[in-house]
């Protein structure tokens, strides 16, 4: 039986590197939605958000200011945020601080759409659970928008400073 | 064309006040997708949620949740848990058979002795007889680096009249 979730691109991170790219030089644009599951990620530096950026059709990461979100942080310790923002210059999958010790890891699912469309802004969404660098239980729930019109070939995903330790990061297509 | 997302086992009872789907995870997977097609409950319950480790189900205080309740006919409403016996806000129905539930669970290395267990959940809706639908978004973490082989789904005090669980793996 074919299947439905087609894997493109994986990356394990076993010592620390600055950014990992899904997709680029192995980007399939016969898709029009994408899957992206992130795991497991430790930072090296204490008290760091995990971010990402959409590659442009060189591969390389668009770092103008295009990248709109609001999200719903879902957290242990007090009421539930509400996180929004224009003209940033990445998105947020961890939008809080992951600290370093044991169990302050990030994991999430990203869906990303109308990548392959260079008429068309790439939209996302966002489902993360993760534990900050005080211990707290939290996790944004909601989406954004890379708003320009261009072809993107996948995600640069890094911390906000210091380095990515492990991880564990697949892209997959969803079959039409 | 090889498939990703992969069938690993599924799970029912009738009338039983707990589930327990074992020896689902494993080294073949680092994230598991669940699914709870059916539900059908006693009396109006939050289903709650245990992992099974070594030594079975893990009824220690070391499970942290938080979920958002989307309510069709009021305003949306938070729960937050830590330190718990269980997972306790899993989804929320009332007894009929015809308002149970869409609830899709994702699972993050439950099979990494040396990682926490997380998940998170999104349920589409029940229907809450006398209001309306309610949906949910929620996060939760087991606080203990062991491995863990499989889950159970419990009530309390009402019962599951049935309830099905799938297991997949996503490769």
């Amino acid at each position: 039986m074919a299947g439905s979730l087609i894997l493109i691109d994986e990356t394990t991170v076993t010592s620390g590197v600055s950014s990992v790219t899904l997709g680029g030089a192995n980007w399939d644009s016969s898709f029009d939605v994408y899957k992206v599951v992130v795991n497991n990620v430790v930072t090296d530096t204490d008290g760091q958000p995990l971010l990402f950026r959409h590659l442009d059709s060189s591969n390389n990461a668009i770092t103008t200011a295009n990248y709109d979100v609001a999200f719903k942080v879902l957290r242990t310790d007090t009421t539930f945020e509400n996180a929004y923002g224009t003209g940033n210059t990445f998105h947020f999958i961890a939008d809080n601080n992951i600290g370093t010790a044991t169990g302050e890891v990030a994991n999430a699912v990203l869906y990303l759409f109308n990548s392959n469309n260079a008429s068309e802004y790439t939209f996302h969404t966002v489902e993360s659970t993760y534990r900050n660098n005080t211990g707290v239980l939290r996790g944004a729930q909601g989406g954004g928008v890379l708003d320009s019109a261009v072809v993107t070939k996948g995600i640069s995903l890094f911390m906000n400073s210091g380095n990515i330790a492990s991880a564990d990061f697949k892209l997959y297509g969803l079959v039409k | 064309m090889a498939t990703n997302l992969q069938f690993i086992k599924s799970a029912s009872g009738t009338s039983v006040n707990s589930l327990s789907v074992t020896d689902c995870f494993s080294a073949e997977y680092d994230v598991y997708q669940v699914l709870i097609t059916k539900s059908d409950i006693s009396a109006t319950d939050y289903a709650e949620m245990r992992f099974i480790d070594s030594g079975g189900v893990d009824s220690t205080a070391n499970y942290d949740l938080a979920t958002l309740e989307l309510k069709a006919y009021t305003s949306f409403n938070e729960l937050r848990a830590t330190g718990q016996t269980s997972f306790q806000y899993m989804w929320y129905s009332t007894n009929g058979s015809e308002n149970q539930t869409s609830t899709n669970i994702l699972i993050y290395n439950p099979n990494d002795s040396s990682s926490y267990t997380f998940f998170t959940l999104q349920n589409g809706a029940n229907f809450i007889t006398g209001f309306g639908a309610m949906g949910n978004k929620t996060i939760g973490v087991h606080k203990v680096a062991e491995q863990i082989t499989g889950i159970q789904f419990l009530l309390s005090p009402a019962t599951f009249d049935n309830v099905t669980v799938k297991v997949f793996g996503v490769k």
